[in-house]
């Protein structure tokens, strides 16, 4: 039976539309404060474009990213060996680790419609056995690192601001505002990881894949809706 | 299945290239204008030198202005010659994040901050003071 492409598609455009909104609401709502702090200080406003430009907003839109990024990427890789009886996120017990080719349907045991670096071997199979935490470790690190570049100058601008030299991007990494900024943020996310592992066992949401079925037993491991 | 590898090749680029931008913006941002900032802290030295004050005055910042006349508008010219600023002309560094810059010259340190297309002085005659903010001889609050 063929669907619109639209509910077939509906997660990524629901998700994808929120990431926008809130993305535009973050960009107004930062230009409106940023003004007001202009205005105390009789300086002229600035516009939307040199604000989406300034170090300020692209260190808070990074920090956050990078923060979600290594949330997934961490759950990804870690769920491959560690296991939460009864939870719907991770694998049943004995499945723990890589598992074999068999299970994992490469190589000789591809299926016809499997993708085909799952079934070319070497390299390629290599490669697209671990593409998506490669991915997610990548987009992870790339915003880590335009995190620090951004937060550097923002910093630096207050700095400067306050009268006090700048000093340079190696020392940035290792001050305490690069690791409060970051790890705020690393906390809040792992936290998160967490009560979902764990909530998941014991609490339900009707319908969804994040959860197991409503009249699934606590000690059913890695079962979905 | 092809049309899965071409979304994963789009997702892929798609990726970087927001990265790449996100990356572009940042680093756009880390050195605006720094060339402007030292010169306007070369003419306000050489106007404070020439005993210009109207046209010294006209490059601080508001904020700077303010804490100079100390409540007495239209003073900030005499007050300004009043002070002992020391005499600078060479820049031998500059660094701007952001809307604010720091222009070291061979006797002075100038912090200025961008007002509009315009680089504004917001503390001149300074001295190092270690970890703790410059000593100022003019500073706005």
């Amino acid at each position: 039976m063929k669907h619109n492409p639209f509910i077939t598609n509906g997660l990524s455009i629901g998700f994808g539309l929120l990431f926008l909104f809130s993305l535009v609401g973050q960009a107004f709502s930062g230009l409106a404060y940023y003004n007001e702090q202009q205005v105390a200080s009789q300086l002229d406003e600035i516009g939307l474009l040199q604000y989406v430009t300034s170090s300020s907003f692209v260190v808070d839109v990074a920090e956050n990213w990078q923060s979600e990024y290594l949330q997934f990427t961490l759950l990804i890789l870690l769920a491959v060996w560690l296991v939460q009886k009864g939870s719907p996120e991770s694998k049943e017990i004995d499945k723990r680790g890589r598992q074999s080719d068999k299970e994992q349907l490469v190589g000789q045991f591809a299926k016809p419609n499997s993708p085909k670096w799952a079934k070319a071997g070497g390299w390629r199979t290599a490669v697209f056995s671990n593409s998506l935490g490669l991915v997610m470790g990548a987009i992870f690190v790339g915003s880590w690192l335009v995190q620090s570049v951004a937060g550097f100058s923002a910093f630096a601008e207050s700095q400067l601001a306050n009268l006090q030299d700048p000093g340079t991007w190696s020392e940035y990494l290792g001050s305490p505002e690069f690791w409060n900024r970051t790890l705020q943020n690393w906390q809040s996310e792992f936290l998160a990881v967490w009560s979902m592992v764990i909530l998941a066992v014991y609490l339900r949401q009707r319908g969804s894949p994040e959860s197991k079925a409503v009249g699934m037993p606590h000690d059913k491991t890695g079962a979905s809706n | 299945m092809v049309r899965r590898r071409s979304c994963t090749r789009a997702a892929t680029v798609g990726t970087a290239v927001v990265l790449g931008a996100v990356a572009l913006t940042g680093c756009s941002s880390l050195n605006p204008g720094t060339d402007d900032a030292a010169k306007t802290a070369q003419e306000f030295h050489s106007a404070v030198a020439a005993g210009d004050g109207e046209t010294a005055c006209n490059l601080l910042a508001p904020s700077a202005v303010e804490e100079l006349e100390d409540g007495a508008p239209g003073a900030c010219s005499d007050k300004l010659l009043e002070l002992v600023i020391p005499g600078a002309s060479q820049v031998t560094d500059s660094k701007a994040y952001g809307s604010n810059a720091q222009v070291l010259m061979d006797q002075d340190t100038v912090f200025l901050t961008r007002s509009g297309d315009t680089w504004k002085v917001t503390a001149a005659g300074c001295t190092p003071q270690g970890e703790s903010p410059y000593d100022c001889e003019v500073k706005g609050s």
